[in-house]
Order: C-alpha cells, then structure tokens, then sequence
C-alpha cells in the first residue's frame, strides 16, 4: 500500500508540474483560502479557546454586582462588605482574590512618568499562579490596614527602571510620594486577568502593592474599588456556585446592612453573578471572532469548490487514463488514490504557502483589531495552528478527490477502450456538477455580500448618529496627582486652576476644561443623586426606577472644549469656582428629562451620593446627552458638578481627573510636548498620561463593528472574486462544449450579439439560481450577526437586493469573454470539426 | 479454454432492440490462435470486449477455464480477467506520462505484486522484448510501431492465460504489422491463447482458424 502510494505521489508531482497553469491557480487558490482560515483560528485559538495562564484556569471565576433595573446588562464590582461576607461563607470556592489597577507617579532622570500599579489582597497572586524570582510575594501580613509600606516589582520594570540590580530586595521607590521597599520582583508571565477595553499598553503592571481592605469596616454601598475573582473548589460547577452566591446574595442585608436594603436591592435588581474568568476576560469579542471565523469558513468552502472544479475539468480530460488503469486491473482504490495522491499534492503545496500567508494575515488582524482584545499580542501560528492547517490541508485532498473518484468510478465502460468514445454524455453529467458546484459557490458568496452589506450600513449608521461632541483636534490626558501633596480638594484645584490657565495660554489651544470621565469610554457609573423634595423619589420609586446617574466634576471650559452644547442656561464658569458655596451644577437633557420632565429643570436641587441633608446644588445649566459607553448605547445621564464642593459636604474627590483641550490642529498630539512643559511649569513631578485624541476614543468606540465590517468585507470580495472565476470557468468550458451547436445556429442565421446574448444569459441564470438558494441561507447568517448590527434589521431587503445584482453583474462580466469567443466562432470551421 | 453459449448484446431503441451480438456460440481451446473477421459493425469488437470482461452487459452464457462466467457478480469478474486476460488495443492506450518501464509496471501493481518482484519482471519483458535501452523514454517518443510493442509486453507481463487483441496492426504500417504479428505467433507457439480481431487477411494467416462475424451473427 505504502508503495502504491508513494509511486502515486511521484506520478502526481510529475503530471501536476506538465500543467503548471492549472497546478499554480490551484495552489495559489486553496493558499487563499487556508491561509485566511488559519490566520483567523490562530486569533480564535489566542483569544477564545487557549486557556488562561494561571493554574487550573478553568476553575477561575469572576464576581459581579448585576444591577439590571439601574441600566439593562449594568454590573458593578462586588462591594467590600460583601467581599469580606463571601470569603466567610462561601463553600465551593477555595479562594478569594481582590485586585484593581491603577497608577503611581514616579520621578525619574526623564522626568516623571506615570507606572502602572495594581494593588491585590494577598491571596490573588496565588491564585494567579505568581512566584518571586527575588524576594517574597505580597502575603497577608504585608494586606492589612497599617501595615509596612512594600511593593512588589514586575521583571520588566526591574529590568527597565532598576537596572536589573540583584540587590534591589530593602531598596525603596517612592509611590504616591512615599517611599515604599521592594520586597521582590515577579517572574514574568504573570499579571492580572485582561480588561476588555484596556489597550495592551495599560495591561502591563510595573508595580504590585497590597490592597489592603479593612476588615473591621465600616463597608459602604460602593462598587467600583476592586474587582473579585476566586477559584472553584474541584468538582464543583459554574452553577453549583452561581446557586451558592444567588443564596448568599440574598443575606447581603443582614451581614451587610450599612450597604445594603431589601428595598434598595429591589429597586435596582441586585444580584451576583458567577462568570467564568475566561468568558468574561473574552467578553463580545468572542462572538465577533467566531463570525468571523464562519466567514473565512464559508470562503474556505468556495476555494475548495472552485479548485474542485477545476479538477473535475482535468479529471475529465483524463478520464481515458482512467479508463485504461481500469481496464488493466486498477479497482476503485487505486483509482481513488490516485486521485488523492494529486489532490494531496496540490493541498500540500497550497498549505505549505498558506502557513505564510497566514503569518502575514496574522499581523494584519493584530494590526486591524479594536484595541483591548485580550490576548491580542503577539500572535503567531504554534504547533495546534500548523495542525489545524494540516487537517484543512487533509479534508481539502479529500473533498478535491472524492468528486473525481466517484464520477470516474461510475463512468468507466472500459468497454469503450474497444467499442469507442462516449465522452458526451460523460461530458454532459460532468456539465451538471460543475454548474452544481458554481451555484452553490454564488449561493455562499451572496451569503457574505449580504452580511457584509448589513455590516457596512450599519457603521454608515452609527457614523452619522450624532455623539454630542465636537471631537475633531480635541486632545484628552489623564492627571494623577500624589495624594500626600494634594490631600484636599482645593489643593486639587489650585493645581488644576493653574495647570489651565498654563494650558490655555499654550499656542494652537482654543480650548481647555477638565471632567472625571470622558464620553465614549464607559466609565460614567452610576451613583445615586439626591433630590430635593419628596416628588422626583416618590416618581421614580413608583415606577420601579433607580435615582443614579453618572457624578461627573467638571471645570469650566470643558463643555466648550468637548464640544458639547449648551441648550438650556448656562455652563460653568470660574466665577462658580471662586464661589463655591452657590453650588453651580449643570445636568445633562436625558437627566433633566428624565428626573424632571415637562418641568424647566433651572434651579432644582440636586445632591451628590444620595445625600439629601445636606445643601443642595441648583441647576444652572443644561447640556447636550453624549454616550457614555458606545454610540450605539444609551445615553449618558450625568449630573457635572464643579471641582470644589460646597463647603462642608460630602461628595466627589477630583482626582484622577482628564484633561481635555481643544486645539486648532488636525493632529492635537503634536501640542502634547507644549502641554507637559506648561504642566510641569506648575508641578514637574505630575505626567501627562494615558494622551489619546478624542477622535481615535470615537473611532476605537466603533472598533469591534468596524473591525467585523472590514473583515466580513474582505471575505465577501474574495467569495465574489472566486465565485466569478469558477463561473467564467463553467461557462467558458460550456462554450467550448458547444461550439458545434453554436455554428449551427449562426450558419442557421443567428447574429453574433444573439449568441453572445445566449451565454451571457446561460451564465446570469446559473447566478440567479445560486442567488436564490444564496438568499435562504442569507437569512440564517444575518441573525448570527444581529448583535453587531446598528439600527438595521437583518432582514433589511436593500442588503440582499444589491447583493443579487452585484452577483448577476459578476455572473455577466464572466460571461464576458466566453460570449465574446462564442460569438467570433466561425460556422464553418466549427461544422467541419463536428 | 472459453466456452460461449447463446451469448446476446443488444441496445433499447424507440422501436423495439438493435442487436449487436445474436446467439454467439463458439468454443476456443487452450493454445488456440483464432481470429474473428468481419465488415464493419459485425459486432466483432464488441465479442471481444465480452471475451475480454471488458462489457459486462450481455446474456447467455460464457465458460473461461473453470468459471461461470455469466454467473458471476461485476467484481468477480473483474478480478477473473485480471487473473487471466491480457489485452491489446488498436490505440495503444499507454499512459502518456508514464515511461516505458512504468507503463510495464502498471499491471503487476494492479496486481499487488511486491516491487522486487515487479521490477524483475520488467527488467525481463523489457529485455525478451528487446526495449531495454527504451525504458526511461515516453510513449510520445517512440514510434507507433514501439508504442504497440510496447503495449503488446504489458499485455503479456503478468503472463495471461488468454490475449485478446483487437486490431493490433490497425495503426502501424505493414512492416511493423509484421513484426507485431510474428511476436503473437511467439507467444502462443509458447502456450498463450490468443483471439485477435482484424480486417487483416494477412494477420489472419498467422492464426490456426478464423471465424466469420456479419450482423452479429457467426457465419461460416
């Protein structure tokens, strides 16, 4: 067996090499086409389906405070007293961890620069798998309140910062402004679970310092601190846990009452939830990858028919040799293998190409991804891809020989060795399949126009919604200011007064105003707002509704800069921040319609955190709604408060808080220098950090549907590319056939533009055919991609309407050339030939 | 060797059945030369391809050595001709990508003969057949004459009981006919049963009887 087929792979090579056009068309094809698949499923295989790098990954879970009522799909962290409760209580984990990201300045010979940290309670880096390649790990005498000031470095800031000094264990660094010793430095390959959103560059800790939760209290209703995972004991499921937490959930009241009421839980739907770290690491883009994994899928299905097709054609032509291998003793193994043996060759060779098509189509889909899907760097084909790529390889030498094996078994009369040819009615059958195999090709290519088409109309549309702000030329950085320094609020806002009136005076700048969050980037929240007077409370408890909006403190010049509209009153001004006591506020058009509708909302009171004993702040203005999370999402509602509070509340602390500048430049980044130097003229120790224009925060909002409508559209090219070469092969090789019956139709007085007519038909009607079945199956994708979809349907009968011209328009342009032949064939000649 | 009885071919047509064979009855022994004449249409190359197992599409009966042939399943007897029959065309029909040596090899693969074994034999029908110094060339490059030489040795390689040849000189010219048809006479004074079809009244000399094909019917 072995010997046979060896001697096959050698015949194949050599005949394959006679017929280097079809060999080159072939392999270039299903290169395409398994190279486009591989490089997909290695994302796939990085984001999706590879486990997470901590030990028994599948056992990891994350924690959320699901509040569906405030905001459909809002969740919070878990809170410090629940987190303290469930570490007491919960069975089926063996493990809590606390961990939240943030950052520290740090003064260097290059001036200051912002270092990642991220503080965990002690037991996360077990779970996380951590070891020290120096020193010790953070443990729980390091995470209590009070204790020593340490810190754990990663080996990349070790190597970068610290010089790689093996005596770094009892050096300190000064963190917050403080010094804090080094007790060691991490392994590398290990951090903290990625963040859906997060851009890589924010994913890397330099610094670990413990988070230090009280366990004595007091725990208030506050959800954004720290996030939560655990490890499930083993043997017990997701839903033995999620059943746990869902009873545990409901004692919240009782163990936690400083936090939490029955009625206030009620009211905002309250409740934990168990996810899997991986699912929730992944998020929505899983859902976007697989698509897309379906796409190149359907593409691969339309390389292998159109390569198929054209082995059909050759088999055809060989199918004298086969005739003969039969009729000296060849049964339907040997035939098959034979034909196996060149299809291997061809999927071999078109795999062998695909492997470096696919490391280049790698690169390409790093460098097109949104930014922050997880597990996205560094992508590159590993041992599970080269074998994915190698049963695609496998299951195209199969389906590209099982067509041709079988015909030619069924077809051979080895009788006609001596009796004589009966090529045309083989001819004819061979005809039917491949047409066969070119309508299923425009089917599965109107598939991907189609989704393609509901993709593109949907970005159209999701473009021209109106986000409320001007972004163009509009710059945003964070600041972070030490807390030893700027330890209250004025402090802050002398700083940041100063800092303005610097950045203002900075050429280039029209613009400049600070706020907590800027829109687009999800991170307005949701606290509770305290309103005066009973009726707002009584409204909205009577319909079921939460009191939170997004607590935003703002100075003045950030709606200006921002570009959003003042529509009622007024913005901020300095005057209000020299006056604090008036407790100016502005309130946005969804809050004020929302809270106050129908009423003029100028001088109601509004209170921060729900406080309602305290004075009130008056609306002095209303602006115009941004989305806080993505321009296809709700909304914000959010109330802007100043920077200072009124003298003697409670409410906010300003700090971090983002710059945001209008510029005159068309490229805000290149002020960036002029602004760190009019920020350090105030205080040289506080970076600019995290720039970004708010442009590219627009643009990376829209990032996972643009990045599915780039895709999906490059796939819908190449299926239509591919779906008008196998339908001008079909077509051309019917001409051929038939150029007999063309003579006698012209020497019968048909005209030439007729014949061509003929063809062109006979090639739309295949189309049309494909078109048909390509619709019903259209249906089904487009549901699949519903979730990315921005006000279109996808049903939306456009999308399928030019798909079906675009295709009958290709089937006619590759009827092109075949009918131009038809109609030059001489009668004559073609009649004595037949 | 064959025995053929009532043996019947006929095609369905609008207006009832065309016959191509009508009650073939012959005998052939073993080492027997015979060669089947007739004009064109007599259904000489379709009996062939019947002796042959080449058309399974008849009835009657057909007797080869000890096997009922028409009781036989389409596998079995594909598996009986390769046992037993060697065939020649008038076309030749060598694989055009295969050299000489190769197309030679074919059947013994087919046969799952071990290639030590394979080889041998090739290197010694290449050798009886004095083609030694042609074995690496393609068909294309040989002579029509060569090329039915050559297919005449793999006919042969795996030593058959029976040959058929149907209009083995058709494509050559007289000298080479000649040549081709003193090999035949070779290889059956050396035991091989052969039953050729021609128009050829000189092939026909070479053979011990002829027998007389015309409307699908066996003459005298």
């Amino acid at each position: 067996m072995m010997d046979g087929l060896l001697r096959d792979l050698r015949y194949a090579v050599r005949t394959l090499m006679k017929s280097p056009g079809f060999t080159l068309v072939a392999v270039l094809t299903l290169a395409l086409g398994i190279g486009a698949s591989t490089a997909v499923y290695t994302a796939l295989e990085r984001v999706v389906l590879d486990p997470l790098p901590y030990p028994d990954a599948n056992r990891l879970v994350q924690l959320k405070s699901a509040v569906p009522k405030v905001g459909p799909g809002t969740e919070w962290d878990v809170s410090e007293g629940a987190w303290f409760f469930f570490g007491r209580e919960a069975r089926t984990i063996d493990g809590l961890g606390a961990y939240t990201r943030g950052g520290a300045n740090l003064v260097g010979p290059d001036g200051p620069e912002r270092a990642r940290t991220a503080q965990v309670s002690a037991h996360t880096l077990q779970l996380l798998g951590a070891r020290a390649t120096l020193g010790r790990l953070i443990d729980e005498q390091d995470d209590v309140p009070g204790g020593a000031s340490v810190a754990l470095v990663s080996h990349r800031f070790w190597q970068r910062r610290l010089g790689s000094d093996a005596r770094v264990i009892g050096t300190t660094i000064s963190i917050y402004e403080q010094p804090v010793q080094i007790i060691g430095v991490m392994a590398p390959g290990v951090d903290l679970p990625p963040a859906n959103g997060l851009t890589a560059a924010l994913l890397e800790t330099d610094v670990w310092l413990p988070l230090r939760l009280n366990p004595a209290g007091p725990f208030w209703n506050a959800h954004t601190v720290f996030r939560t995972i655990a490890r499930l004991k083993k043997g017990v499921t997701l839903d033995q846990a999620q059943a746990e937490f869902t009873s545990l959930n409901a004692r919240l009241p009782e163990a936690v009452p400083n936090a939490y009421t029955r009625e206030g839980m009620q009211r905002s739907g309250f409740a934990t939830r168990v996810y899997s770290l991986k699912s929730y690491v992944v998020g929505e883009v899983s859902k976007t990858l697989w698509i897309l994994f379906g796409a190149v899928g359907v593409v691969l299905v339309i390389v292998y028919a159109n390569v198929a097709n054209l082995f059909l054609v050759r088999a055809e032509a060989r199918r004298r040799e086969v005739v003969i291998r039969t009729a000296l003793g060849a049964d339907a193994t040997a035939i098959a293998r034979h034909f196996l043996a060149e299809s291997f060759v061809l999927a071999f060779a078109g795999g062998v190409l695909a492997i470096v098509l696919a490391s280049w189509g790698v690169e390409a889909l790093t460098r097109l991804a949104p930014d922050g899907v997880p597990r996205l760097q560094a992508l590159k084909p590993d041992g599970g891809v080269i074998l994915f790529a190698l049963g695609l390889v496998l299951v195209g030498a199969a389906a590209l020989a099982a067509l041709p094996a079988l015909r030619a078994r069924r077809a051979v009369r080895t009788g006609e060795l001596v009796l004589g040819d009966r090529g045309q009615t083989i001819g004819r059958e061979s005809q039917r399949v491949r047409s066969g195999l070119v309508v299923a090709q425009v089917a599965l290519a109107l598939v991907l126009v189609v989704g393609a088409g509901l993709l593109v109309e949907s970005m159209q549309r999701l473009r021209a919604v109106d986000l409320g702000i001007r972004p163009h030329g509009v710059l945003t950085a964070q600041l972070y200011l030490p807390y030893q320094r700027y330890d209250s609020i004025p402090k802050m806002w002398r700083f940041y007064s100063a800092a303005l009136e610097r950045v203002r005076a900075v050429p280039g700048v029209e613009a400049a105003g600070l706020t907590s969050d800027v829109p687009l980037e999800g991170g307005y929240g949701c606290t509770v707002q305290g309103f005066e007077g009973p009726t707002v409370r009584q409204r909205i408890a009577d319909a079921g509704g939460t009191l939170c909006a997004g607590e935003e403190p703002t100075s003045p010049g950030y709606f200006e800069a921002m570009g959003i509209p003042v529509i009622r009153g007024r913005a901020l001004t300095q005057d209000d921040l020299e006056h604090p006591e008036r407790g100016s506020v502005v309130v946005s058009k969804a809050f004020a319609e929302r809270f106050w509708p129908g009423e003029d909302p100028i001088g109601k009171g509004v209170g921060p955190n729900g406080l309602t004993n305290q004075q009130f702040y008056r609306v002095v203005g209303v602006v115009g709604d941004v989305y806080a999370g993505s321009a296809g999402g709700a909304r914000g509602m959010a109330v802007y408060y100043p920077v200072l509070r009124i003298p003697g509340t409670a409410g906010w602390w300003p700090n971090p808080m983002t710059l945001v500048v209008k510029t005159r430049s068309d490229e805000p980044v290149s002020l960036l220098p002029a602004m760190q130097s009019a920020i350090r003229e105030v205080d040289p120790s506080i970076p600019v950090a995290e720039v970004d224009a708010m442009e590219t925060i627009v643009d990376r909002s829209m990032a996972q549907l643009s990045f599915a409508m780039v895709l999906l559209a490059i796939a819908a090219s190449t299926a239509l590319l591919l779906a008008a070469v196998g339908l001008y092969g079909v077509i051309s090789y019917l001409v051929n056939r038939r150029t007999g019956e063309i003579g006698i139709r012209m020497a019968l007085g048909a005209q030439p533009s007729q014949v061509a007519r003929l063809v062109v038909a006979g090639s739309v009607k295949l189309a049309l055919i494909g078109v048909s079945f390509g619709v019903v199956a259209a249906l089904g994708f487009s549901r699949v991609l519903r979730g990315l979809l921005y006000d279109v349907q996808p049903t939306q009968p456009l999308a399928y309407l030019v798909a079906a011209l675009v295709l009958g328009t290709v089937a006619a342009l590759a009827a092109y050339l075949p009918a131009r032949r038809a109609a030059r064939v001489d009668p004559m000649i073609a009649l004595r030939n037949e | 060797m064959i025995s053929l009885s009532n043996i019947e071919k006929s095609f369905p047509q609008a207006d009832g059945r065309v016959y191509v064979l009508r009650r073939i009855s012959l005998d052939v022994a073993k080492g027997d030369f015979v060669t089947i004449m007739g004009p064109s249409g007599a259904g000489k190359s379709t009996l062939l391809a019947v002796l042959g197992m080449l058309d399974g599409d008849w009835t009657g009966e057909y007797q080869l050595l000890d096997h009922a042939v028409h009781k036989l399943k389409h596998k079995d007897r594909i598996a009986l001709g390769k046992q037993y029959v060697g065939f020649v065309f008038q076309q030749y029909h060598l694989i055009d990508d295969l050299t000489v040596a190769e197309n030679l090899a074919m059947p013994l693969s087919y046969r799952d003969v071990k290639a030590d074994d394979r080889e041998a034999a090739v290197a010694d029908t290449l050798d009886r057949f004095g083609m030694v110094a042609k074995k690496n060339l393609y068909p294309r490059q040989l002579s029509g004459g060569q090329q039915q030489l050559v297919a005449v040795a793999r006919a042969v390689i795996h030593r058959p009981a029976l040959l058929l040849a149907d209009e083995p000189t058709g494509n050559l010219h007289s000298s080479q006919g000649k040549d081709i048809m003193t090999l035949f006479r070779e290889l059956n004074a050396a035991g091989t049963t052969i039953v050729q079809v021609t128009h050829s009244e000189d092939n026909a000399k070479y053979g011990k009887r002829v027998i007389q094909l015309r409307d699908g019917w066996i003459v005298d």
